[in-house]
């Protein structure tokens, strides 16, 4: 078209394109905000009790006896899944004196063997 | 027929573009973000406090006893969900009075889940009390049932006639 | 139709040289956009969160059971003992959360101030607790407390500064049972002894000892042992104490058997008679009515013995005072079981 100016195109591209990275940033630092995790949220998302309560009640099976007679499996299983979401099982291998137990509440995963039981 | 008219008239435009670039990020490297104030404190306080009340309540004092949460699961006796609230609530409102704060104000329902005779899941209130919406945390804790006559009458359905493991939840809050 | 001037300033038209520099200034530029979410690295929150101090004190306090396993027999007189321990752990397992040694207890809360701690047997407020508990490079101020919720038993002073009047202070409270481990084995000699018995076995089976778990278990390795022997005063002959010796059983290999006096220093075995500490074994002569034998924690270990093993106390009299072969130290004689009590734990941190 003859009669477009063409006069300070580059002065208002590149100040568009600063525009468009300061939105950019506005957007991450934006973000960040939601982003940052606060020591009381990772303590309350971390399942430690639960884990050390499965331990303690697997343990406990296993100091009278038990283990292998019961249906312990069963109840952890069933009754996790069904009230809280969670998975909790465990593998109790009499001969070899091993027992492994796995936890996952979705977030967290923890698997233990311990041997020489 | 190309003609470099017009180059410092783009350079300064340029170098002015530059000159905002790297304004906005020394501005930016500068400041600190803060993330959000901690709500969640008082939370994890209170559900640390209430997985230590129960495993404390699930350890027996001697060797060879059973636990009192075992024997208050286990009991017949028609008031014992007083009984466990009472000790429930005696180990978690007690406080070593250092600074002169004295008991604390806690509350709590109870239930307890447990597979039937039959494999059904029940989930049977071990103790109300009425909740208003105050910001409370869940804490659970499996309790160990050694085989036992007789059957309490909260409990319908239990298997007694085999060791079996229920699940304690308790809804603590703070009035 | 346009007229071409000199000066066109209307011609978008480049010279080759700028479009390369432009190119390269555009590619910096998308690196710079790059790397933005680098800038955001040294983001820090502008309060320090004493809340997870309080709550990362309270863990090692309460469910660890420090470094090392038997830090409460360290003497703090020693500066090399003082700096052996790493971790002021008050668990009596790492498996059993939450159940605190009494003796550990007892030391944690043994203290004085800075002035006045050092070349004795016991840990400089607030510096050790710094180093050894709360961690880290701030020095921050903090304030442990602990109360029995029975009211038999004394509650510790608590360690650290006074708390101060100011709100945010970061808190926690744990529940936890304490593990009391007193237990006395008493028995008394027979009346009408045999002829040829005159040694009083008393038989310390460590295996079987440690068949119980950790919290109700009496462990002969790290807690103290007492043995009380009364009745003499009933006996038809005057007899006297010859000999005390602390033997392995069976009676082969190393450390064999070892006298009790054989150490001057802590941890050691200690002979009582009728109340009074005896230094030297054979004791002056004197009338006998009971006999104590206290063995010091941590002396099996001192002496090289393992949970695997069996030790035989052996008492020797000139005349026979006795007829059991053996006594026998183990659940069943000794009084009273170790038993849990309840306590709360507060820790502030500022």
């Amino acid at each position: 078209m003859a009669g477009m100016n063409e006069d300070a195109q580059w002065i208002v591209m590149l100040g568009f394109i600063i525009s468009i990275i300061l939105i950019f940033l506005a957007l991450i630092v934006n973000q960040s905000a939601l982003i940052g995790k606060t020591t009381s949220e990772s303590v309350l998302e971390f399942p430690k009790s639960e884990i050390q309560d499965a331990r303690a009640e697997i343990m406990e099976y296993y100091w009278n006896g038990t283990l292998d007679q019961s249906d312990l499996e069963q109840y952890l299983y069933n009754i996790t899944l069904e009230r809280k979401g969670t998975i909790i099982w465990y593998d109790y291998n009499r001969a070899a004196g091993t027992l492994f137990i796995h936890y996952n509440d979705g977030s967290t995963e923890y698997n233990e063997m311990v041997r020489d039981l | 027929m190309v003609n470099d008219s017009g180059q410092l008239y783009t350079i300064e435009g340029l170098a002015a573009g530059i000159l905002m670039l790297v304004t906005a990020y020394l501005v930016v490297s500068t400041t600190t973000v803060l993330t959000p104030q901690d709500v969640h404190i008082n939370d994890m306080q209170l559900e640390q406090l209430g997985n230590d009340v129960l495993s404390m309540m699930d350890t027996p004092d001697q060797y060879g006893n059973p636990s009192s949460l075992t024997k208050m699961i286990q009991s017949t006796e028609p008031n014992i969900e007083e009984e466990f609230k009472d000790n429930f609530l005696y180990y978690a409102n007690n406080a070593t009075n250092i600074a002169g704060t004295g008991y604390d104000r806690l509350n709590l329902n109870a239930t307890v889940t447990y597979l039937d005779q039959f494999n059904n899941m029940k989930t049977v209130t071990f103790y109300e009390q009425p909740y208003y919406r105050e910001k409370a945390v869940k804490v659970t804790r499996w309790v160990y049932l050694p085989k036992f006559t007789p059957i309490p009458a909260r409990f319908p359905g239990i298997v007694s006639t085999e060791n079996q493991t229920v699940l304690l939840e308790v809804l603590l809050w703070r009035e | 139709m346009r007229v071409p001037r000199k000066f066109d300033r209307e011609e978008g038209l480049l010279s080759l040289d700028f479009l390369i520099g432009f190119t390269i200034f555009l590619i910096a530029l998308i690196f710079v956009g790059v790397m933005i979410s680098g800038l955001l690295v040294h983001l820090q929150s502008r309060t320090i969160d004493y809340d997870a101090v309080a709550y990362r004190t309270s863990v090692v306090l309460v469910e660890d059971p420090g470094e090392p396993l038997d830090w409460h027999l360290k003497n703090m007189t020693y500066p090399a003992e003082r700096n052996d321990v790493k971790r002021l752990g008050l668990g009596v397992d790492r498996n059993y959360p939450g159940i605190l040694k009494l003796n550990k207890v007892n030391k944690f809360f043994t203290y004085s101030s800075p002035s006045e701690c050092y070349g004795v047997d016991e840990f400089c407020n607030p510096e050790d607790y710094r180093k050894r508990l709360i961690f880290g490079d701030y020095p921050y101020r903090f304030n442990i407390s602990m109360k029995y919720l029975s009211s038999t038993n004394t509650n510790p002073p608590p360690v650290g500064d006074p708390i101060p009047d100011k709100a945010s202070v970061g808190f926690i409270k744990r529940i936890v049972k304490v593990q009391e481990p007193h237990s006395w084995y008493n028995f008394s000699v027979t009346q009408e002894p045999d002829l040829n018995k005159n040694q009083i076995i008393v038989r310390i089976d460590f295996g079987d000892l440690y068949g119980r778990i950790s919290p109700y278990r009496i462990d002969p390795l790290y807690e103290k042992i007492n043995i009380t022997i009364s009745g003499f005063g009933s006996l038809t002959n005057e007899t006297n104490l010859t000999e005390v010796r602390i033997c392995t059983y069976p009676l082969v290999g190393i450390p064999g058997c070892v006298v009790s006096d054989a150490y001057e220093d802590y941890p050691r075995v200690n002979v009582y008679i009728n109340g009074t500490e005896q230094p030297s074994i054979p004791p002056p002569p004197q009338r006998l009515e009971n006999i104590t034998v206290v063995i010091d924690d941590g002396y099996f270990n001192r002496v090289g013995f393992d949970r695997f093993d069996a030790v035989d106390t052996i008492l020797t009299f000139d005349k026979p005072m006795t007829n059991h072969s053996v006594y026998s130290y183990n659940y069943s004689t000794v009084y009273p079981l170790p038993k849990l009590v309840d306590a709360v734990i507060e820790v502030r941190v500022w």
